[in-house]
């Protein structure tokens, strides 16, 4: 398959799984980031990793974040260790953070651990918004492992789709411990 | 948690399920749900190939367990985690009780761990003075109402939101709406707190990797990435037989697990753990993690050349999603922690011949499971062995001996069987069918009419048969198992007339018995021995090209268990395997090797349908034959829902378990009925008793015939 094939492939499983999907050139990225973070509920909060962005494009996306009328967050008062501010937690609405790669055969968002890269992003905030660029897919886990070898990060999560459960009478439900929603904005040309 | 002293308790229990209508619907609604949902998730992969990989890949690891935990610990450890072995289940507890003691944790989150469950890690910490809160949601709700699973996947099924209303209600002190949606956020609320509190989480392990000291997680719920993560100590406990050589061994199980278990392409989250977190406030710079990776008889059982098997087990709960009897009765009732019919066998080994001696008896035999197992491991063969090995251990009942020694006496058996004719004058009607049975039986088994013993055996009637010409090319041996020969003659007599009509040259030896299915069933293994040792003897004489039944659980008997059960008697282990190569259903050897086709009958097209027997279509991998066939013969063939779902039979089952045999026929007909079929087809006796008894029973017109009896009625005269 071919880069497109291989995106086109990730779209669908990636919605499949529940995931919002939209391939965005650069140019509308600031019109449709705001307009996902206007849906968002109140309060205006974002969690907001610190680390994992290419260079100079968080403060890009800090800026539109905040000219949205959001205040941006740390997850973690003490990153590295382990006072979690939970108020702010529970207080965002919408947690952003860059994903390098994503998977089309399953239509997973490969998530690696780091210091600041804000895994916890993806996972408390009612709304998850990851952003990529294109260039990132790839097929499957198995060529993942290929590229990096056996360093593996000390965490990787395959996160696909919102979080959820059939624990309650076998009723698929989203957004259990982790977001309702998610939307993932895939840089093309 | 199933713990009923005896098999009367145990059923009793049973009927408590069976009038719980909500679980039964809930079970119901998700046993549907869940058939579709496999089939897509797998749509676009060779699924045989794919439990094939993961077998090999299994049996590989434990072929070799004690060298990949060395490699896994060095690797682990390399990486910043303390792996330990806990040799049992104390062992494991003790271990993380240490942990936590050790490092000042109070207060623990959990994450779903069968194998947390296995040695009730809950209540050993809490013993302790620990506060430990499961997070997984149907977790937790179970332990608000201190249960067990019900479930392997969705331990709460058995719960209605109506129920998780009332226990939320009062867990929060405010009034709980019962919208499962609302619901479901109650359970984020609660536990982020505990996630925020928490000083150490618990969680298993899906997998583990010895190339890398990896351990993975597979979850949909996200608590397990919270449980890892928040708190400062994270430990791992994980059954040995989750080791794995590699990373592409563990990509194998990834790809079955999550389709097999939910239908889903891949859960939500899976996480992958190698080595301690990069932690700027911990001492070290890293996170504190412990891997506890638990024996409790595993390595003795790895060494198993049968047992072995169980091991190939993911946990994905499929074979209890597709058991019949699990959708009556659910998980509390099937199991004692582990659940379906892996829970069966474990019991056994992990929690004891006690807690598994009812239990093990609750299995139909259907081979649904093994049908969908992500392993590929003979669950009906390995429940079968497990309660031979009880029966050896406890004793045989006085009804299983009896029944062994009976069987394993053909002359005996048969001289019984005519002395049944006698018998029955009493109570027999002038249809076939048994009027009443006497008290102690009539009010459970009332369910479906019992047919009387013919008045002439097929083995009395054979001497008068066509045999077909003396000369032909084609030669088959009929094995007409014990109901054919002695209540419905009549089947073999139609195979008999649509084979001598299209030049098949035919046999009947005489000496052959009863296959020795319901000996091995009853765990009398010596007895299923001796009889299959007498079935290849009489058919060792006959120079036949095929060994054709008409019954469906005979001809899976005798071709796929004969050569298993044979494997260690000296002398027969050949023989067994070239009495098996021989042996085709009716359906099979009439569509694919007769090559019978639309211009060999004559009829008009009649409604009809099919009931596929169990042993047809999973024990023989017979789908298309038997439909192919009635299409051809001019009937107007309409399949019906869950044709190939159990009809309740089961042979000594339904007589075991009465109450859940009629609960599936009743099922069963309900489909029968909505086709507006005048004619049920099937292609085994035991299937056609059940479900013509039970029609009977309906005062339903509804004619139940066997495939043969349909083809040689309409079959043109040549």
């Amino acid at each position: 398959m071919n880069r497109p094939q291989i995106v086109e492939r990730y779209i669908r499983m990636a919605r499949i799984a529940g995931t919002v999907v939209e391939c965005v050139c650069q140019p509308d990225l600031p019109l449709r980031l705001a307009e996902v973070l206007g849906q968002a509920g109140e309060p205006k909060i974002a969690a907001m990793s610190a680390t994992g962005w290419p260079e100079g494009f968080r403060q890009s996306i800090e800026a539109i974040v905040v000219s949205s009328g959001f205040e941006v967050r740390m997850p973690c008062k003490d990153p590295g260790g382990y006072t979690w501010d939970i108020g702010g937690v529970e207080a965002a609405s919408v947690g952003l953070v860059w994903c390098e790669h994503f998977l089309a055969d399953t239509g997973s968002l490969v998530l690696a651990t780091g210091q600041g890269r804000g895994g916890l992003s993806t996972l408390l905030p009612p709304i998850s918004i990851v952003l990529s660029d294109a260039t990132g897919c790839i097929e499957g886990l198995a060529d993942y492992f290929q590229q990096i070898g056996q360093r593996l990060p000390s965490r990787l999560t395959l996160a696909t789709g919102p979080s959820c459960t059939g624990d309650i009478e076998a009723t698929m439900t989203r957004g259990v411990h982790g977001p309702q929603k998610v939307v993932h904005f895939i840089l093309c040309d | 948690m199933q713990n009923a002293k005896d098999l009367k308790e145990y059923r009793h229990q049973m009927r408590e399920s069976l009038d719980d209508e909500f679980l039964r619907k809930t079970l119901d609604t998700f046993a549907v749900a869940y058939r579709a949902g496999r089939a897509g998730a797998f749509a676009d992969f060779d699924v045989a190939a794919l439990v094939a990989d993961v077998a090999r890949s299994k049996d590989e690891a434990l072929s070799r367990i004690d060298q990949l935990y060395e490699e896994f610990k060095k690797n682990a450890e390399a990486a910043g985690v303390k792996v330990h072995f806990a040799k049992d289940a104390a062992a494991a507890n003790a271990i993380i009780a240490g942990i936590a003691v050790e490092n000042g944790a109070k207060k623990i989150v959990k994450s779903k761990s069968m194998t947390a469950e296995e040695t009730l890690l809950n209540h050993a910490l809490e013993e302790r003075g620990l506060e430990v809160v499961e997070t997984d949601l149907g977790e937790w709700i179970i332990q608000l109402r201190h249960e067990g699973p019900s479930h392997m996947v969705m331990p709460a099924i058995h719960l209605s939101r109506y129920q998780v209303k009332d226990l939320f209600t009062d867990v929060t002190g405010a009034r709980q709406e019962a919208d499962i949606e609302k619901l479901v956020k109650v359970a984020r609320r609660q536990l982020r707190e505990k996630f925020a509190q928490a000083d150490m989480g618990i969680t298993g392990a899906n997998f583990a990797v010895a190339q890398t000291g990896t351990i993975g997680l597979v979850t949909n719920e996200g608590n397990g990435r919270l449980v890892t993560t928040l708190p400062r100590i994270h430990v791992a406990l994980l059954g040995i037989d989750k080791l794995v050589p590699t990373l592409s061994d563990a990509l194998k199980i990834l790809k079955v697990l999550p389709r097999n278990a939910t239908g889903q392409n891949l859960t939500s989250y899976v996480t992958w753990i190698t080595g301690a977190n990069e932690c700027a406030s911990a001492e070290g710079g890293r996170k504190i993690t412990h891997f506890v990776v638990l024996d409790n008889g595993r390595l003795k059982l790895a060494k198993d050349p049968l047992f072995s098997q169980i091991f190939r087990c993911v946990r994905c709960g499929a074979c209890a999603n597709v058991c019949p009897v699990y959708r009556l009765v659910g998980g509390h009732k099937m199991g004692h922690i582990y659940i379906g019919a892996i829970g069966l066998i474990l019991t056994y080994f992990f929690h004891g011949a006690d807690k598994a001696k009812n239990l093990i008896q609750n299995c139909i035999n259907c081979e649904a499971c093994k049908d969908v197992c992500a392993g590929g491991i003979d669950l009906p063969r390995l429940i079968k062995e497990v309660r031979a090995r009880i029966l050896e251990e406890t004793g045989h009942p006085l009804p299983s001996l009896l029944l062994g020694k009976v069987l394993a006496n053909r002359k005996l058996f048969f001289t019984l069987l005519r002395s049944a004719k006698w018998a029955q004058k009493p109570v027999a009607d002038h249809e076939g069918y048994i009027r009443h049975l006497p008290m102690i039986f009539s009010r459970e088994h009332n369910y479906k009419a019992l047919p009387t013993v013919a008045e002439v055996p097929f083995r009395d009637r054979w001497a008068g048969l066509d045999k077909g010409p003396a000369l032909s090319r084609l030669s088959v041996g009929l094995f007409s198992g014990c109901v054919q020969d002695f209540v419905y003659p009549e089947q073999m007599e139609a195979a008999v007339k649509l084979f001598s009509a299209h030049g098949v040259r035919l046999s009947f030896p005489m000496t052959q018995s009863c296959c020795g299915l319901p000996a091995q069933m009853m765990g009398e293994s010596a007895a299923a021995k001796e009889v299959a040792v007498q079935n290849i003897r009489a058919f060792e004489k006959e120079k036949v090209d095929y060994i054709v039944t008409l019954c469906a659980s005979c001809g899976s008997h005798l071709k796929n268990n004969y050569p298993a059960i044979l494997s260690e008697t000296p002398g027969m282990r050949e023989k067994a395997l070239a009495f098996s190569a021989r042996v085709i259903d009716f359906s099979s050897f009439t569509n694919d090797v007769l090559g019978l086709t639309a211009t060999d009958f004559s009829g008009d097209p009649t409604p009809a349908t099919y009931h596929s027997p169990c042993h047809l279509c999973r024990g023989l991998g017979v789908h298309e034959a038997p439909r192919s066939l009635i299409r051809a013969s001019g009937l107007d063939f309409r399949e019906a829902d869950e044709s190939e779902v159990c009809c309740g039979f089961g042979g000594t089952f339904s007589v075991k378990f009465p109450e859940l045999s009629a609960e599936i026929l009743h099922k069963k007909l309900d489909k029968v009925e909505q086709t507006g079929a005048k004619v049920l087809l099937s292609d085994c006796p035991g299937c056609i008793m059940q479900l013509r008894g039970g029609l009977r029973k309906r005062g339903s017109s509804i004619a139940v015939r066997h495939t043969a009896e349909a083809l040689a009625d309409r079959m043109k005269k040549k």
